[in-house]
């Protein structure tokens, strides 16, 4: 099977659930990726079922990410049940900003599958003809090729692998979804899960090596001022980042302005000084803003018009700060964010 | 940086300053800053003779910004604040540098001592430059008290309230007072009294719902048909019990009063105290007092003086008529900024916060918040500024520091 | 008389300009420097404040890159107060142009900059520097120019610079020509050794083929931009695959809100709001409000483009951002008689109040 064809199997299978879910009134609305003008993906939320005629619920690019999308309309609880199709990393991010009450989850069900990656949006340009290919790592963006969390998250998982073509069951909600549809089947799913953890070994090993190259690339501090020496600061790494949700970010505080004369005191300090000023404050700013939450989804790779391997270098922070506090973003929604919680024997270990 | 007229007074503390930091170089140092007009030095500022020397130098100079160098704010802020204000400065316009308890009684070499003075008191005036006046405001009190609790300790504080003419509300989830078994005449004794007097009114069978409000003005929700009790004071007089293991906790249902209040309690559930041996029946939220077993374990003598210290703290703060002044230096959310995470609804020790669902946006209570600044801290948006702590005022103090 | 002095000097451009900055560095005709140098990293670029004359060697004046718009840094720098000593700036025309504009909404300081600019040839899209082709890129830089400088017909600085280098010209020169424009420039070049004062013809005549070549360009651009009777259609379709990244505002040197309009909690479409919508419609785009932050942006920048092409140049996805904005510009600007950055004196047209516009729109 071809990729073209797979993503399309893909699609037709996961069209068919919502129009179902949607024409039998299950769900009240669904947001999906829908075909836009000029090859574009829009995320669209979609009440009338024949609006999903151009539903593409696994395009080859990701332009927004999708818990971004569902943060836009459901910080307060949905009137009616949302049937929101995402990749796993949308599905991980939106488990996130649930805690950070973003997202109100009560209502909404996510829909994910195997996913086979994603295409840079600087390659997928107009013709757009390239097709992600899980097999073919060099078709993906970087951080999707070391992603080790490509299927099995969410609610409900659409499992094409492994000879299985069904969706999987994942929470009571998502069991309670495929009941009313009348889609509950027992499958013997251990070969699709020896797929699963094959393809992670391989993963791992590609991120593994690429963590080598980054810490080699860009050693220390003067390591990082070298990676982010071609910052223009354009700010779209943030802007995209589903984790960033502030409003004004702490770097663009009126605050944090400073009067002429300290540019010059610092240029003085060193016979110059770079401006626009603070790019390593910025980026190591928001790592340590963002980091525990970051799902790796490489939105801020993507969206770098300085080619900066950012993605990779925050997924790589994330990977430290949350083995620090044993925490693995997105994957359960009743772990509570580190930052917030408060235990006892913290406490110890700093002191003693 | 500073422009406005700004008067620096630097203390010798008798000997304890002068005789550790040369305070003449230090005056003489900081006249040069711009903006300084007046860089004095003097024996003793919080002497009678020094206080008013320095209201006399405020208004003679017409200063708008005061910088004192002399020992910690937690000792004398309050009395130069006191100073300000009839000087007609605003109080918050001061800033003390503490040359005391951090240079003179820390740093025994003369040069280096005076050199960090001078550093602490440039960090003092750069961060003057940065103060806004602050508005003091107040609320009009409820003098009616509720109490938790109709038992030996909730009867007789509210008895001494009520000799002192105050309207009380008993609440207690049995259907009849007391509690206290050994001294049944006691209780008998007590309840015929709380019966006979108009001042008091026994609500039993019933449980606080919700409890909000502040200091002088709480609304206690009794249940849905029932009418709201609106109060100025809480006393919560629920005794206690003993565990399995014999320890002494706090009542059965006690906690989720606490919750309600969010006063924060001990491992055994006793509410905390605002201090154990200054202030031992006041909780840490003011207006909301704790006695006889409620507080811990005690005899009935302790049990019986803990009401009366209770009813008298109530009596001497909740006067008719008084108004309650509000802390100032409270903590303030931008609408434009908040993204409604709530981050703050949880390190808030004082409730002050509340979230707003139509708006999706937090909101300070002013009258509850106690400016600990907690929140403003925790908030990942910058959307919570704590007055008189700014980010931009102590970044011109550490300018000034670090010059 | 100042007009048409120039100083020549038969070394390269690159190093007269490097040996005038040394100098107004160790005279302490100026404090510090304001210029382009090329970082630790090859092919990327920055702006720098320098003090130490040694590191002047690095500078690179007029190299064809924007890293980021010169009018941005400087208002960075000067936003809450002037400089107090001189300080030398190179900076291209549309950045000046930029910068007055911001000087006249509170957003910097002219006070004590000395503006060294340039005949500008044009800057070559960050995108096309970071791969292979980048030595080839560099070498044919006129034909590798940004979409906006090769339709840009104001590339020879106005009033606000002292000197001028001229670099973009119709016939190559041999050695520098660097065009005086005030006292302080003519005080500066005298003391400049191994050099000779002259009077030349007006920049203008050096440059004639290229205007006409610029303003060609411009009209082909303004052509093949939707124009107004396109309609919201074709609007919609250039915007489609924007990512929402507000690159393009961030990089624009004129959007200088705190935080931009379009991100408060008063214009954000609510959930509620969104959600009914979307009921309304059968089917709707979200997150919301891509095409109103577009348009916005829009109108809000417009009458005060310089036309410096940085939007485009970050945009991930390649969506024409300038060529969309120049061509607005030209309408808005055009009618309301208002051109930004020529005059410092010249108020913003919305700050204005004409009465005569009034009649305009009530007859």
């Amino acid at each position: 099977m071809s990729n073209t064809e797979s993503r399309k199997e893909i699609n037709s299978i996961l069209i068919d659930i919502v129009e179902k879910a949607l024409g039998s009134g299950i769900i009240g609305s669904v947001m999906v990726p829908s075909r836009g003008p000029e090859n574009s993906f829009p995320w669209t939320l979609i009440s009338d079922v024949s609006a999903l005629e151009r539903a593409e619920p696994l395009p080859p690019v990701m332009s927004v990410h999708g818990a971004k999308a569902l943060a836009s309309f459901t910080q307060s609880p949905s009137d009616g049940r949302l049937l929101a199709v995402m990749r796993p990393c949308e599905a991980r991010a939106a488990v996130e900003l649930s805690k950070l009450e973003q997202i109100n989850l009560d209502n909404i069900i996510l829909l994910t599958m195997d996913c086979p990656g994603a295409v840079p949006l600087s390659e997928y340009g107009e013709d757009g003809t390239i097709e992600p290919d899980l097999h073919h790592p060099d078709t993906l963006r970087p951080l999707c090729r070391q992603c080790i969390e490509f299927t099995s998250k969410g609610d409900l998982c659409l499992a094409i692998h492994g000879g299985l073509s069904m969706v999987v069951p994942l929470t009571t909600r998502g069991d309670e979804l495929l009941d009313s549809l009348g889609m509950k089947a027992e499958s013997d799913t251990s070969a699709w899960k020896e797929w699963a953890s094959g393809l992670g070994q391989e993963r791992e090993i590609t991120r593994t090596e690429s963590t080598d190259n980054l810490q080699k690339a860009y050693n220390g501090l003067q390591g990082l001022i070298e990676a982010f020496s071609g910052c223009i600061s354009c700010r779209s790494c943030r802007t995209v980042c589903p984790i960033c949700y502030c409003r004004l970010c702490f770097i663009d505080m009126k605050d944090r302005r400073s009067p002429a004369s300290e540019y010059l005191e610092r240029s003085r300090n060193s016979g110059a000084t770079r401006l626009m000023s603070d790019t390593l404050l910025f980026h190591i700013g928001r790592m340590a803003h963002m980091s525990l939450s970051c799902v790796s989804c490489g939105m801020c790779e993507d969206a770098c018009p300085s080619d900066i391997p950012i993605g990779r270098l925050v997924s790589m922070v994330s990977d430290n700060t949350t083995e620090l506090f044993d925490y693995n973003a997105g994957s359960n929604s009743e772990d509570p964010l580190p930052l917030n919680t408060f235990r006892l024997e913290e406490l110890h270990e700093y002191e003693d | 940086m500073p422009s406005t007229r700004t008067g620096v007074f630097v203390c010798s503390c008798g000997p304890n300053i002068g005789e550790r930091i040369d305070i003449e170089k230090i005056a003489e140092e900081v006249s040069t800053i711009e903006g300084v007009v007046l860089a004095e030095t003097h024996g003793l500022l919080c002497s009678p003779d020094g206080k008013k020397y320095l209201a006399l130098k405020i208004t003679e100079n017409k200063l708008e910004r005061v910088v004192i160098a002399a020992c910690s704010p937690r000792e004398h802020e309050v009395t130069f604040m006191k100073v300000c204000e009839t000087a007609g400065l605003n109080p918050f316009m001061m800033q003390m540098a503490n040359i005391r308890e951090q240079v003179a009684w820390v740093t025994p070499d003369r040069e280096s001592a005076t050199v960090k003075a001078l550093k602490l008191v440039r960090g003092a005036i750069n961060r003057t430059s940065r103060h806004k006046p602050l508005a003091k405001t107040s609320i009009v009190c409820n003098p009616e008290v509720a109490v938790i609790g109709g038992g030996v300790a909730g009867m007789s504080a509210a008895l001494i309230l009520a000799d002192a003419d105050r309207m009380i509300t008993i609440i207690d989830r049995s259907s009849s007072l007391g509690g206290y078994k050994d001294n049944e005449k006691l209780v008998e004794y007590l309840a015929e009294r709380v019966a006979g007097r108009s001042e008091i009114t026994v609500i039993s069978e019933c449980e606080p719902e919700e409890i909000v409000g502040f200091f002088g003005n709480f609304i206690i929700k009794l249940g849905e048909d029932s009418d709201e009790l609106r109060v100025g004071s809480i006393v919560l007089a629920t005794g206690c019990t003993v565990d399995e293991s014999g320890r002494a906790v706090a009542a059965e249902g006690f906690s989720e009063i606490t919750e309600m209040l969010r006063i924060s309690t001990d491992e055994n559930g006793f509410p905390n105290r605002e201090h154990n041996s200054l202030a031992p029946v006041s909780t840490l939220i003011d207006g909301i007092y704790v006695t006889g077993c409620a507080g811990g374990l005690c005899s009935l003598k302790e049990t019986i003086s803990r009401s009366e210290a209770v009813a008298g703290t109530i009596l001497s703060s909740l006067i008719p008529g008084r108004q309650v002044e509000t802390e100032p230096r409270t903590s303030v959310i931008s609408e434009t900024l908040c993204r409604g995470c709530r981050t703050c609804l949880e390190v808030c020790g004082y409730g002050a916060i509340s979230f707003l669902e139509e708006k999706l946006v937090c909101t300070v209570n002013s009258v509850l918040c106690k400016g600990c600044g907690n929140c403003a801290s925790a908030c990942p948006s910058g959307a919570i500024k704590a007055q008189h702590f700014t980010p931009d005022q102590i970044r011109y103090q550490m300018a000034g520091l670090l010059r | 008389m100042i007009e048409n002095s120039v100083l020549i000097s038969t070394s390269s451009t690159l190093d007269t300009m490097r040996r005038l900055l040394t100098q107004l560095l160790e005279n302490r005709e100026v404090d510090s420097v304001f210029a382009l140098r090329e970082t630790r990293q090859e092919g990327r670029y920055c702006y720098s404040l320098i003090t130490d004359p040694s590191l002047v060697s690095e500078v690179l004046p007029f190299h064809p890159v924007m890293p980021v718009q010169g009018a941005r840094a400087l208002s960075n720098l000067t936003i809450t107060e002037p400089f107090d000593r001189p300080v030398a700036a190179l900076l291209r025309p549309c950045e000046i142009r930029a910068f007055v504009e911001n000087v006249k909404q509170s957003q910097g300081s002219l006070e004590n900059i000395f503006i060294i600019s340039c005949t500008c040839p044009g800057v070559i899209p960050a995108s096309r520097l970071l791969g292979e082709e980048r030595d080839e890129v560099l070498r044919n830089p006129d034909e590798n120019i940004r979409n906006a400088c090769r339709a840009c017909t104001e590339f020879i600085p106005g009033a606000q610079a002292d000197m001028t280098v001229i670099i973009a010209s119709d016939k190559p020169l041999d050695g520098a020509v660097i065009y005086l424009h005030s006292e302080r420039a003519v005080e500066t070049a005298e003391k400049f050794d191994s050099c000779t004062l002259e009077k030349g013809p007006p920049p203008t005549e050096l440059t004639s083929e290229l205007l006409e070549a610029r303003g060609k360009a411009l009209k082909e651009l303004l052509r093949d931009i939707p124009a107004p009777g396109d309609g919201l259609r074709s609007l919609v379709s250039l915007f489609s695959a924007c990512i929402g990244c507000r690159g393009c505002r961030e990089a624009c040197p004129l959007c200088s809100c705190v935080l931009c309009d379009y991100e408060t909690a008063r214009t954000a479409h609510s959930p509620e709001l969104v959600r009914a919508e979307a009921k309304r419609k059968g089917s709707l785009r979200v997150p919301s409000g891509t095409l109103q932050f577009q348009l916005g942006r829009l109108m809000h920048i417009s009458p005060i483009c310089t036309s410096c092409g940085q939007c485009s140049d970050v945009c991930p996805v390649d969506i024409p951002v300038s060529d969309i904005f120049i061509r607005a510009a030209n309408l808005v600007q055009e009618s309301l008689n208002y051109f930004p950055g020529r005059d410092t004196d010249d108020t913003p047209p919305l700050a204005t109040f004409v009465e005569k516009e009034l009649l305009d729109i009530t007859d």
